[in-house]
């Protein structure tokens, strides 16, 4: 309980810490802020109006506090370019990097894990240093080329995948299943090659372990030792790299989805950027930033509530 | 004397170290017969452990078996498959190490680990499994067994946890048990506690222990018979008594002279100079111990002596009591 | 044992020395203007004449992988140096001194990890506007957690060790401490950061070129060439594929050498 509170408490300074850097970033745009959204031949009513509207006449101080106010009550600010209030255009979009995040950790963990354990059993001297080149070329692949080599290879040659566009999900199932791959794939393969890797050396170490000895004095398998002992104590510390690879996913889903024309909040916000819509750009930079500390408190919890040796202290 | 349970011959075990074939059990021969407990004894570093992963087959992946000859009754444990190692382990021999917390899995459930040797090795329903694993938790004095058997390895003491560990050793009725130095980890009022359990186990179970242990307090308790081993070789052998009343080799003398007594209060305490040379730096084809010992002699850096029987069970690996160069020297009494 | 555990490192050092050699060449020759257009020979497969084919403007496609080397070069070292600089600093001042001190910087890096990916870079682009210098400087920014972290953890460290007590107790002064004990023993972990810095810089630079908030023309870059390529990916496939090669074994190259600094690391501790 005590260690849920200190997360917790430690969660809401970093957001409140995150929150005052990007305002204070996007303080930092040079000149009049009113001025460099409209452009410089803007009618000069128009700069006022805006002034206004982004509450330039007011201290920074006042603006964040309007700022956070706002966003406790749901309310992202409104965005410049579709003159709508930024939550709505995100609700829109948050289905679509969802989906993308989702199955893109699913693709990792299904196809990851499996890898892991099969490749801690091939302790070979050769195979093990291809393996390990092999997962760094993993990790070394920029995920948007490897989408486009997918879509050569998939959509292009072989035709089995759409290339570009989105379904979404309540139109047709498999059709946005189908859409989703490629993409979910490409943002996979490094997390793939960091989980093999990750969950390989926790079983070599783990296999080194006193426990392991006392298991196969027992007259143990080796196939009972490894999943009855081994891999429950392997797979606790691959638990604690999620949260970094869903952020990892959420980084890769912001260049992904443009390789792929997907209508995700990265499409959006590079769509933003180009537009100079500054108000939904900062809503969405910390929109994201909360989602990643959010998946990290909960990782970290559920960690511990996984861990009996925490769980059941005190 | 009945047929042993467990005969060593000659046994070799090498190292390969970065290419380079070290020789760390040479020319080891015992015997453990029914009901009874042998004590293996030495320093740190002289194979003692080395020994008894070498009887379940589980040396370190870099040490072999060289030569020699291991039985476990008739079976030729040499000749194990793994398949027939995992019918050996735990159902005929099992061993009980050294440190209980890591001995143990951290996530899995004492009752679990207790009742996995019932699993491997019976039919039994599982209802009949929990029944004995709880049964088996109160003989090696588990309190609130019921409760335990859910318990995390964490949630014990260093003593119930070594009892946890001592109760996985048993569970499956073996007949010869290796307990490796299963009291050094604990405290000390701990430890004459689990001591306690370990001669229990002797006189009701009626199995034979191979009992590894540097602290001749432990030894003493509990041992029949005594294997004294040096760098890798087994210097004396004998009865507990012949051992310690009437040591042969300067090692073994050496040893008890440095056992701490209320009777020695006062006196500094005799120490063994030097230390067991490491698996590198060991010399072949002379007396082991030839360096640290204060009665050497020219016959010492000749050849390594061989195993000279003093009388009955009694015997010592000394040029002192060889026949080619002890008995032609004169050798007064120390 | 230890040569064959070391191959993957000198693969990564072999990449590396590699594509350094092209670098420095291109600087001096290319086998074509990387800029000049030929209409008539657009979107040409690779040949004798052109060994990696030419682009949509009919430009030789090596030439200007080859000059896009440059652009890889430069970031990776500009942006690593500004990361070390901020982060080794934040971390050394954490570490050393502890307290409140220490809590705000761990704050401010918890803060700045909250920013998964390019998402950092890509903020602050959009507030600085895009360009080779203010790419090096955001993705500067990106590497000054990593480095902040391992420099204070080994600040933390190391001060515990006695030989460190022990100058405390004697009176030396901080930077005497720093300078003598901590920094020789911080410097290992360090290096293993700077290349995973570096092969991260130059794989985030290729993210932002691509999506067209990085570099900008004239300065050539990778990225920007594989947004170029991206129509072409069915009709001239060698423009994506090799292009993306250059980024792959440039990024690959670095982090095979962290790994092998790493290891060598492992093996010493």
């Amino acid at each position: 309980m005590r260690y849920f509170l200190y997360k917790l408490s430690s969660f809401i300074t970093t957001i409140i810490i995150v929150s005052m850097m990007i305002f204070f970033v996007f303080q930092l745009l040079p000149g009049n802020p009113a001025q460099i959204i409209l452009g410089i031949d803007a009618d000069p009513n128009q700069v006022a109006q805006l002034e206004k509207q982004l509450g330039l006449d007011r201290s920074s101080a006042e603006r964040y506090m309007d700022w956070v106010a706002g966003l406790l009550q749901g309310d992202l600010g409104e965005s410049l370019r579709y003159q709508l209030p930024v939550s709505d255009i995100l609700i829109e979009r948050i289905p679509v990097t969802a989906s993308l995040a989702i199955l893109s950790i699913i693709l990792t963990v299904v196809i990851g894990v499996p890898l892991g354990i099969f490749i801690a059993h091939s302790d070979g001297k050769r195979v093990s240093i291809f393996l390990n080149v092999l997962t760094q070329l993993g990790i070394s692949i920029p995920s948007f080329w490897f989408g486009f080599i997918l879509i050569l290879a998939f959509s292009v040659t072989l035709q089995l995948f759409p290339t570009y566009g989105y379904v979404p999900w309540s139109e047709d199932f498999l059709g946005a299943l189908r859409s989703f791959f490629l993409p979910s794939f490409a943002i996979a393969v490094g997390n793939i090659a960091i989980v093999i890797r990750y969950l390989r050396n926790t079983i070599l170490d783990q296999s080194k372990m006193d426990y392991v000895r006392t298991a196969r004095v027992k007259g143990l398998k080796e196939h009972s030792i490894l999943y009855g002992h081994i891999l429950r104590n392997s797979l606790i510390p691959v638990l604690t790299i999620m949260g970094l690879l869903v952020a990892d996913t959420l980084g890769g889903s912001i260049i992904i989805e443009n390789v792929f024309s997907l209508p995700g909040l990265g499409n959006l916000l590079i769509q933003s950027i180009t537009s100079r819509d500054f108000p939904l750009v900062q809503s969405m930079v910390l929109y994201i930033a909360i989602i990643v500390l959010l998946i990290n408190f909960i990782v970290d919890i559920l960690y511990k509530v996984i861990d009996p040796r925490i769980r059941l202290k005190g | 004397m009945s047929a042993p349970i467990l005969t060593v011959e000659n046994m070799d075990v090498s190292f390969k170290i970065a290419s380079e074939n070290y020789k760390a059990l040479e020319n080891i021969t015992f015997s453990v017969y029914p009901n009874e407990v042998v004590g293996i004894v030495g320093e740190s570093g002289c194979g003692k452990s080395l020994t008894s992963q070498a009887i379940l087959g589980i040396l370190p992946k870099n040490a072999i078996v060289e030569q020699g000859k291991m039985k476990y009754k008739h079976v030729d444990l040499r000749e194990l498959k793994d398949k027939d190692w995992r019918k050996i382990r735990g159902k005929n021999i099992s061993m009980i190490f050294q440190e209980p917390m890591t001995a143990l899995n951290p996530l899995v459930t004492v009752g679990k680990q207790i009742s996995e040797g019932l699993k491997v090795h019976t039919s039994y329903s599982k209802d009949e499994m929990k029944k004995r694993t709880i049964q088996m938790m109160e003989k090696v004095g588990l309190p609130r067994a019921k409760e335990l058997y859910k318990a995390y390895p964490h949630q014990l003491s260093g003593g119930m946890q070594q009892r946890v560990v001592i109760a996985i050793a048993l569970i499956a009725e073996p007949d010869l048990i290796i307990a490796d130095e299963p009291t050094t980890a604990l405290d000390v009022t701990i430890q004459a506690q689990i001591l306690a359990l370990f001669r229990k186990i002797k006189y009701e179970r009626k199995s034979s222990m191979i009992f590894i242990s540097h602290d001749w307090g432990v030894i003493r308790n509990i041992c029949d018979r005594v294997l004294v081993m040096y760098a890798g070789h087994i210097v004396e052998e004998g009865t507990l008594s012949e051992i310690l009343n009437n040591p042969k080799h300067p090692y073994t003398k050496a040893l008890i002279q440095a056992i701490p007594d209320h009777r020695k209060r006062g006196i500094e305490l005799f120490t063994i100079p030097g230390k067991v040379p490491s698996l590198q730096d060991r010399k072949r084809d002379v007396c082991p111990f030839a360096d640290r010992c204060s009665h050497r002699f020219d016959a010492c850096d000749k050849e390594v002596p061989k195993i000279e029987r003093i009388e009955g069970t009694h015997a010592a690996k000394c040029h002192l009591y060889t026949k080619e160069a002890g008995l032609h020297r004169d050798y007064t009494n120390h | 044992m230890e040569k064959a555990k070391s191959i993957p490192f000198y693969i990564g050092v072999g990449l590396i020395v590699f594509l350094l050699s092209v670098m420095v060449i291109s600087i001096f020759y290319t086998p074509y203007d990387p800029n000049a257009m030929d209409s008539a020979n657009r979107l040409a497969a690779p040949s004798m004449e052109h060994p990696f084919g030419t682009d949509n403007f009919g430009r030789d496609i090596l030439s200007r992988i080859m000059e896009g080397s440059q652009t890889a070069f430069i970031i990776g070292v500009s942006s690593v140096t500004i990361g070390l600089i901020i982060g080794f600093l934040l971390g050394a001042i954490g570490g050393y001194f502890g307290g409140w001190i220490d809590e705000v910087i761990s704050r401010f890096i918890d803060a700045m990890l909250a920013f998964p990916g390019i998402l950092l870079a890509i903020m602050l682009i959009a507030v600085f506007s895009t360009g080779m210098m203010n790419t090096i400087i955001a993705l500067g920014m990106m590497s000054i957690p990593s480095f902040a972290r391992i420099t204070r953890s080994s600040f933390i460290q190391y001060k515990e060790y006695d030989f460190v007590k022990a100058s405390i107790a004697k009176g030396a002064s901080s930077l005497r401490i720093i300078f003598q004990h901590i920094l020789p023993n911080a410097i290992s972990p360090i290096l293993v950061a700077v290349a995973l810095s570096f092969s991260g810089a130059v794989l985030s630079e290729s993210g932002l070129s691509y999506l067209g908030l990085g570099v900008q023309p004239p300065d050539p870059s990778w990225g920007r060439m594989l947004k170029e390529a991206q129509a072409y990916i069915a009709s001239a496939p060698w423009y994506v594929i090799l292009t993306g090669l250059a980024i792959t074994f440039l990024v690959l190259g670095f982090n095979l050498l962290a790994d092998g600094l790493r290891d060598k690391q492992d093996k010493k501790a």
